[in-house]
C-alpha cells in the first residue's frame, strides 16, 4: 500500500533572505562594484598630475577646472534625467549650437550694434530666453515623439540634432554671430563673485536642484520608476507620458543654459559648438554609475564622474598629451563604464 | 549503490540558488529507460529550475547531471540536445516570423550542395506533424497561431529529433481535452518505444493516468519519489503541500453587499460579450485555462485590453476612458499575474516599490514632494501586515524570494481604499508561506467591503478561495457557479464542454 521509494523528511527550512555568506575579497568587490572605480581613478588622476605637473594644484588652475567643469557638470545632469527614464539624448550638441545661434541672434537684433546702458539688461535677458525657448522646443519634440510614438530615442534625438544643427547653419549662414553685447560675455563669462566664475555658481545651482528633483519630489521618483519599469509605472499610474516629456524638456532646457553660458564664454554665437558634449555627457553620467538601462543612478557620483573627465583632459592638456590621444583615452574610459554597468545590472539580479 | 543499467538521465544533489534564495537544493532525480516520470509540485517548487537545469539552460550551483552513463560537466542548450535530451519549455521557443518547417529544423536544416532543401525539409516537417495527428500546414508561418497550436508544434518538434530523452513542462496546458488524449497516445507509444519521458504538471489526474514514477517537489527540495500505482490524490497533496488539503484556505464569510464592479458585454479580438459581477464583500474566482480569456477579463477592467464595446461599472457608475489611472481614481485597483514585467520596479529598493502607489494616489506627499515621515509609516505598515521578511526597505526589491516580491505588488492596496481588488494570479511561483499571507491579505479587505475578483489557473485556489466562480472558455463566460455547484467537476466540464461554434484547434488560423 505505501509506495515511497526514497522519501525524506524535509529539513527546517532556512530564513530564504539570508545572506550567503560572502568572503573578505567579494565584500571588495561588493564595494567596488557598488561605488564603481570612480572615486579611486580620480584619486589618481589628481595624485599623478600633481606630481608630474606642479601647474596642475594652483589657484589659476582650479579655477580653470571649475571653469570646464561648469558646462560639462550641468550637461552630465541633463544627461542623466534622460538616461534615468531608459531613455538617452543623442541632440544635446546641436541643441547647444542652435541655443548660441538663435540667443546671440536674438541679443544682437535687441541690441541693435551693442550700444550698452540701460537696455544691456534686457538684451541679456531676451538672449537668455531665447536661448532656453529653442530648449523647450527641442525637448517637447523629443520627449513627444518619443513617448508618443514609443519609437527608440537613440534615433529620435539623433534626427532632431541633425535638423537643429542644419537650422544653426542656415540661420548663421555658417559663420559666427558676432557683435554681443559686452554685458552678456561679462556676465555670464568672465565674471565672478566671490571669485568663484559665474558659470560654476549657476551649475551649483543646477546641481543643488537636481538633488532636491530626485531625492524630494514626486517627479524625481517617477524618473526612476518609469525607467526602472516603465510597464510595472504604468500599472500603478504613473503618468509615463508626462514623466519621459518632462525629462526630455528638463534636459534639453538645462542643455540651453550651458548653451547660452558657452556662447558667453566664446563671445559669439557659434553654429559649431557643443559637438564634443554629446559623448562627454554621456561618458560622465555613465562613470558616475547611470544606468544605460534606466532606473538606476547617483547624482553624487555623477557630478563625480563629470569632475573626473575635466580633471582628467586638463592633467591631460597640462602634460601636453596630444588631443589625438586624449579622444582615444576618452572612448577607451566609456567602453570601460559600460562594462562595469553590465557587470553591476548582472549581479544585482 | 551500482548504477542501474536502465537509467538515461540522473540528475544528482542539484543546488540553485538566486540571490539569497535556494530555488533547488540538493534535489535528485533519475529517469529511465521507457518510463514516464513526473514532476509533480507547486508553483515555485522549483520543478521548472530542475529542468532547465536537465536541459542546460541553467547552470547548478552544485550537483552533476549525468546523460546516458557520462557525467556532462558543462551542460549547455546545445550540448543537451547532442546528448539527447529535448526539452519542450512552457515558454515556447519557437521563431514566430517563420514557417512550421523552418522552426522544426532550426539549426540543423537540411541542406544539398550548402542549400537548403526546402522541399525535403516540408516534407518531414509534414510527417512530424501527422505522427501527432495534426492538420497543419508546414509552410505556414507562425504568426497568428493561437497557444494550443504553438504547444502542439513545439511538440512535433521535440519528436521530430528522435531523442531518448523528452522533457515536457506543463504540454496540456492550454490543450483540449481531445488534443490532450492524442498526446497521451503518443507518449505511450514512445514509452514502448524506451523514450524516457520527465512529464511535468501539476493536474494530478492527469500524472497518476501517465506517470509510472512520481517525483514530488516542495519549496526546492525532494519532498518524496512514489510509484504512481496506487497512490491516491491525499497522499500526493500531502507531499507537496506538507498539510492537509483543508488547511491552506482561510474560511472567508460571504457577506454580500451592493454590486461594486459590473461588467457588460465587454467585447474584443480575445473577449466575447463578458458580463459579469462582483459584490461588496464576495470573492469570486474567474477560472479557465491558460489562453482562455480569463485573464484579458481582468486586464480590460483595468484599460490594458483595446476593447470594441462594454462597459465597466464601478459602483453603479461607468468608467468612461478606461486606463490604469481612471479605473484607480474609481476605485479598481488591479494587481498584475507578471510581477517581473509589470508588478514591480525591478531596479528598485522594496520601499520604493512600496511607496510608489502610493505617492501617484497623493496619499504621501504634499506639493509634490515626498513627505519622509508619511512614506516611511507606510512602508512600515506594508511590511507588518503582510509579513514582508526581511524588514529592510532598502534592499533592493530583487533581493527578496518571489513570495516576498508578490507581497510588495499588493502594496498598492495600501494607497487608498479601494472598491473592487482584481487579482490575476496572485500566488504563481510563491512559497506556502507567502500564499498563506496573501490568502489573509485577499480575506482581510474582503472583509472590509471590497469586492474581490480572482482570477487564477490554480483550481485549488479558486475552490478554497472563492464564494461564487465563473468559468472562461475561448474568451466567454460559459458558466456562472455558486454555492454547491462550486466543485472541480462543475468547472472542469465547463473548460472542455464542446460548443458547435468553435474553431477546431487542429486548422491554422490565417
Amino acid at each position: 500500500m505505501t509506495t515511497n521509494l526514497e522519501q525524506r523528511p524535509l529539513p527546517a527550512p532556512a530564513d530564504p533572505a539570508a545572506p550567503a555568506p560572502r568572503s573578505a575579497g567579494r565584500r571588495s568587490a561588493d564595494v567596488l562594484l557598488r561605488f564603481g572605480l570612480l572615486p579611486i581613478l580620480l584619486l589618481v588622476a589628481v595624485v599623478t598630475f600633481s606630481v608630474i605637473e606642479p601647474r596642475f594644484l594652483t589657484p589659476l588652475n582650479g579655477t580653470n577646472v571649475s571653469r570646464q567643469l561648469s558646462f560639462l557638470l550641468i550637461l552630465t545632469i541633463a544627461q542623466m534625467l534622460v538616461l534615468l527614464t531608459a531613455e538617452i539624448d543623442m541632440s544635446i550638441g546641436a541643441t547647444i549650437a542652435l541655443t548660441s545661434v538663435i540667443s546671440s541672434k536674438v541679443m544682437v537684433a535687441a541690441g541693435g550694434g551693442g550700444s550698452g546702458g540701460s537696455g544691456g539688461i534686457a538684451v541679456l535677458l531676451a538672449g537668455v530666453l531665447a536661448g532656453l525657448a529653442v530648449g523647450l522646443v527641442v525637448g517637447l519634440l523629443n520627449g513627444l515623439v518619443v513617448a508618443r510614438f514609443k519609437v527608440p530615442s537613440f534615433i529620435v534625438t539623433i534626427g532632431t540634432a541633425s535638423v537643429a544643427v542644419g537650422a544653426a547653419l542656415l540661420l548663421s549662414k555658417g559663420a559666427p554671430v558676432t557683435g554681443l553685447p559686452p554685458e552678456f560675455t561679462s556676465a555670464l563669462g568672465t565674471a565672478r563673485v566671490l571669485g568663484v566664475p559665474v558659470p560654476f555658481l549657476v551649475a551649483l545651482g543646477v546641481l543643488l536642484a537636481a538633488y532636491v528633483l530626485l531625492s524630494w519630489t514626486v517627479l524625481g521618483h517617477y524618473l526612476f520608476a518609469v525607467g526602472g519599469g516603465e510597464d510595472a509605472a504604468r500599472l500603478v499610474g504613473v503618468p509615463v507620458l508626462r514623466t519621459k516629456v518632462t525629462a526630455f524638456v528638463l534636459c534639453s532646457m538645462l542643455t540651453s543654459l550651458a548653451g547660452v553660458l558657452l556662447t558667453a564664454r566664446v563671445s559669439s554665437g557659434e553654429p559649431t559648438l557643443g559637438q564634443e558634449y554629446v559623448i562627454l555627457a554621456i561618458a560622465a553620467a555613465v562613470l558616475g554609475g547611470t544606468s544605460f538601462f534606466g532606473g538606476e543612478g547617483r547624482l553624487g557620483l555623477v557630478a563625480v564622474g563629470a569632475l573626473f573627465l575635466v580633471v582628467l583632459s586638463n592633467g591631460m592638456n597640462l602634460i601636453r598629451v596630444p588631443s589625438y590621444v586624449q579622444q582615444v583615452v576618452l572612448g577607451a574610459l566609456l567602453i570601460a563604464a559600460v562594462i562595469i554597468d553590465r557587470l553591476r545590472s548582472r549581479t544585482a539580479r | 549503490m551500482s548504477a542501474e543499467p536502465d537509467v538515461v538521465l540522473r540528475a544528482q544533489g542539484i543546488t540553485k540558488r538566486y540571490g539569497g534564495v535556494a530555488a533547488l537544493d540538493r534535489v535528485s532525480f533519475d529517469l529511465r529507460r521507457g518510463e514516464v516520470h513526473a514532476l509533480l509540485g507547486e508553483n515555485g517548487a522549483g520543478k521548472s529550475t530542475l529542468i532547465k537545469v536537465l536541459s542546460g539552460s541553467v547552470r547548478p550551483d552544485e550537483g552533476v547531471v549525468v546523460v546516458d552513463g557520462r557525467q556532462v560537466g558543462d551542460l549547455t542548450p546545445t550540448a543537451a540536445v547532442a546528448a539527447g535530451v529535448s526539452t519542450v519549455f512552457q515558454e515556447l521557443a519557437l521563431v514566430r516570423t517563420l514557417s512550421i518547417a523552418d522552426n522544426l529544423f532550426l539549426g540543423r536544416e537540411l541542406t544539398r550542395r550548402g542549400l537548403r532543401r526546402k522541399s525535403g525539409m516540408e516534407a518531414e516537417a509534414r510527417e512530424a506533424l501527422a505522427r501527432i495527428g495534426v492538420d497543419l500546414d508546414p509552410r505556414a508561418c507562425l504568426d497568428g497561431f493561437s497557444r494550443a497550436q504553438l504547444q502542439l508544434v513545439e511538440i512535433a518538434r521535440a519528436l521530430h529529433r528522435r531523442s531518448p530523452i523528452l522533457i515536457l513542462d506543463e504540454p496540456t496546458a492550454s490543450l483540449s481535452a481531445g488534443e490532450t488524449g492524442r498526446l497521451f497516445g503518443i507518449l505511450r507509444r514512445l514509452k514502448d518505444q524506451g523514450v524516457g519521458i520527465v512529464y511535468i504538471s501539476h493536474r494530478l489526474a492527469e500524472v497518476r493516468e501517465l506517470a509510472d514514477r512520481i517525483t514530488v517537489l516542495r519549496d526546492g527540495r525532494g519532498a518524496g519519489t512514489v510509484t504512481a500505482a496506487g497512490v491516491g490524490d491525499d497522499e500526493l497533496v500531502r507531499l507537496m503541500t506538507g498539510r492537509a488539503l483543508g488547511e491552506l484556505f482561510p474560511e472567508v464569510p460571504r457577506q454580500p453587499g451592493p454590486v461594486r464592479l459590473r461588467l457588460s458585454g465587454l467585447t474584443s479580438p480575445r473577449l466575447r460579450e463578458v458580463s459579469l459581477e462582483v459584490r461588496a464583500g464576495e470573492i469570486v474566482g474567474l477560472a479557465g485555462l491558460v489562453g482562455s480569456g480569463k485573464s484579458e477579463i481582468g486586464r480590460a477592467c483595468f484599460g490594458l485590453e483595446r476593447l470594441t464595446s462594454g462597459t465597466v461599472e464601478i459602483d453603479d457608475r461607468a468608467v468612461p476612458a478606461l486606463s490604469p489611472r481612471q479605473a484607480m481614481d474609481r476605485g479598481l485597483i488591479y494587481y498584475p499575474a507578471d510581477r517581473h514585467r509589470e508588478g514591480l520596479v525591478e531596479t528598485g529598493t522594496l520601499g520604493e516599490n512600496i511607496i510608489l502607489p502610493s505617492l501617484v494616489a497623493g496619499t504621501v506627499n504634499r506639493f509634490g514632494f515626498v513627505s519622509r515621515p508619511r512614506s516611511a509609516s507606510r512602508v512600515q505598515q506594508v511590511v507588518e501586515q503582510l509579513s514582508i521578511r526581511p524588514p529592510q526597505a532598502g534592499r533592493k526589491v530583487l533581493g527578496f524570494s518571489g513570495g516576498n516580491q508578490q507581497k510588495a505588488l499588493l502594496a498598492r492596496a495600501f494607497a487608498r481604499d479601494f472598491a473592487v481588488h482584481v487579482f490575476d494570479e496572485p500566488t504563481v511561483g510563491i512559497d506556502i508561506g507567502a500564499k498563506l499571507d496573501v490568502y489573509q491579505h485577499i480575506k482581510r479587505l474582503c472583509a472590509s467591503g471590497a469586492a474581490v475578483l480572482l482570477i487564477s489557473s490554480d483550481m485549488e485556489e479558486v475552490l478554497g478561495l472563492a464564494h461564487r466562480v465563473y468559468a472562461v472558455r475561448e474568451g466567454r463566460v460559459v458558466a456562472d457557479l455558486r454555492d454547491a455547484e462550486v466543485t472541480e467537476h462543475n468547472i472542469v466540464q465547463a473548460f472542455f464542454e464542446p460548443t458547435p461554434s468553435l474553431v477546431p484547434l487542429g486548422s491554422a488560423r490565417s
